[in-house]
């Protein structure tokens, strides 16, 4: 064969192969593509349930109701006649209102009540439930049956869902409540720095094919209780901080 | 004239040898796929706290997809937290598009993938997040082509409309496995006051597991509806 020859056969080799290369470049894409990785791999990772923190077992211990317990706050209020006060969580005890007997806790803001919830506690003593809410012993919404509000020994991500009804008077409206453990943080008050649960809360009241949400976030600190509550009242935003530690 | 060369002559054979071959698998495939695309589950329209409304694909990806049978929806939690899910009958190979696809036109970046167990022992999902270049924006999606048994493939790398050949090898595994399958691909986009992002991916993975139980729960009356008309074209 001749060196011409050669090179000829050389130059067509070459053609075919960069033109095999360019049709499966064409075929297969020429992206460097992701590794099984990336930057920000640990975002879509399933959260592992060794990192998810537990709730102390005893729900007296994250969410106590002894009666006379008082929670001394700094209430936060938005909008333009907003402002900042002293307000207070107190456990007064065992009361019947609008006919159910539960634990009653008061809310109270520049010294006048604005919200009054019946918590009963289940017979394990681990899950908390809500009877009723209101804004004055006349004006109660009841639960029916009463809301699972938080379970003691369940871990961040944990829910809890419920379908009922809720009663004011004689109207009786269909309602549906969600409570979970969204993340366990840091939360820092005028009283000092807590590493609190955080339950997200909402419970919904349809009336006349209107729905009227109820949102609440309450921190639970375990020992303290809360030390920290976010509320939407008559749309309008208020946030509470502990302002002292209980003693 | 003279007579052609013996090689030349026996690698036109082999050409059309190659043809043929390639027609006869083009029209298995075709057809094996139109049959696999014939499934589109029914899905739950509640998964625990979510609700689910209907919200359609937009036109412009169907038709990326090769107008396939396709379901979309919304689902949204009490807290009017969403998952958008998508479900699309695994009619031919277009149907298999790259997940991320349509986000990129939107200006997103793949900065994730990982191919995670979602639904027990060897039943991937691929995992990815996509970033939006302009405002950071993240949004969490999982993809997985589900069998009509409940088992699932996470299938990688279908990055972009030139990657044709892994598209072309998920779509032949589908046609040559006998089984139907649809694509599901669900996203959320992250909350910036979500801490670790813990919550987006509780959410996604959630719906995620609802999906997969409804779709395997819908896998199973269809595979006994097709048992029932083999045996009745039989008799017949």
């Amino acid at each position: 064969m001749s060196h011409a020859s050669t090179s000829r056969a050389a130059a067509a080799t070459a053609a075919a192969v960069a033109a095999a290369a360019a049709g499966m470049s064409l075929l297969a894409g020429c992206s460097q593509g992701m590794p099984n990785g990336g930057p920000d791999v640990a975002m879509v990772r399933e959260v592992a349930a060794s990192s998810q923190v537990k709730m102390p077992d005893r729900a007296g211990a994250i969410f106590p109701l002894t009666p006379g317990r008082t929670l001394k706050m700094r209430v936060t209020r938005g909008g333009a006649d907003g402002g900042v006060v002293p307000g207070e969580v107190r456990v007064v005890g065992v009361r019947t209102l609008a006919g159910r007997t539960g634990t009653l806790v008061e809310s109270v803001r520049g010294g006048k009540r604005f919200r009054l919830e019946l918590y009963g506690t289940d017979g394990d003593g681990k899950t908390i439930r809500l009877k009723a809410l209101g804004e004055s012993p006349e004006r109660m919404l009841v639960f029916d049956p009463p809301i699972p509000v938080l379970k003691s020994g369940s871990a961040t991500g944990a829910d809890l869902l419920w379908n009922g009804t809720a009663r004011m008077g004689k109207a009786q409206y269909s309602a549906r409540a969600y409570h979970r453990v969204s993340a366990h943080v840091p939360v820092k008050t005028p009283s000092g720095e807590y590493k609190a649960f955080r339950l997200d809360s909402i419970i919904s009241v349809t009336a006349n094919r209107q729905r009227i949400d109820y949102p609440a976030v309450m921190w639970l600190a375990p020992e303290v209780g809360m030390v920290q509550r976010r509320l939407a009242e008559r749309n309008r935003p208020v946030e509470e901080h502990l302002a002292e530690r209980p003693r | 004239m003279p007579a052609p060369h013996p090689t030349v002559f026996s690698s036109f054979v082999r050409l059309g040898a190659l043809l043929t071959v390639t027609a006869f698998l083009g029209i298995f495939v075709g057809c094996r796929l139109e049959k696999r695309g014939l499934w589109l589950p029914e899905v739950p329209t509640e998964i625990g706290a979510w609700t689910a409304v209907d919200v359609p694909l937009e036109e412009r990806t169907v038709a990326t997809l090769g107008y396939p049978k396709t379901l979309g929806r919304q689902y949204v939690n009490p807290f009017d937290e969403k998952v958008d899910a998508h479900v699309i009958a695994a009619a031919s190979f277009d149907a298999y598009h790259e997940p991320g696809m349509c986000m990129a036109g939107y200006g997103f970046s793949l900065t994730a993938e990982t191919f995670p167990q979602v639904f027990g022992a060897g039943n991937k999902a691929r995992a990815m997040v996509l970033k939006h270049d302009e405002t950071g924006i993240r949004v969490l999606m999982l993809y997985w082509v589900q069998y009509e048994d409940g088992s699932t493939t996470g299938r990688g790398n279908l990055r972009a409309y030139g990657d044709l050949m892994p598209r072309l090898t998920t779509g032949f595994k589908a046609a040559a496995s006998g089984k139907q399958s649809v694509i599901v691909r669900i996203y959320t986009f992250v909350n910036p006051n979500d801490p670790n992002i813990e919550q987006a991916r509780r959410n996604i993975y959630g719906v995620a597991r609802g999906l997969h139980k409804g779709i395997e729960e819908d896998g199973k009356q269809w595979r006994g509806r097709a048992a029932e008309q083999r045996q009745q074209e039989g008799r017949s």
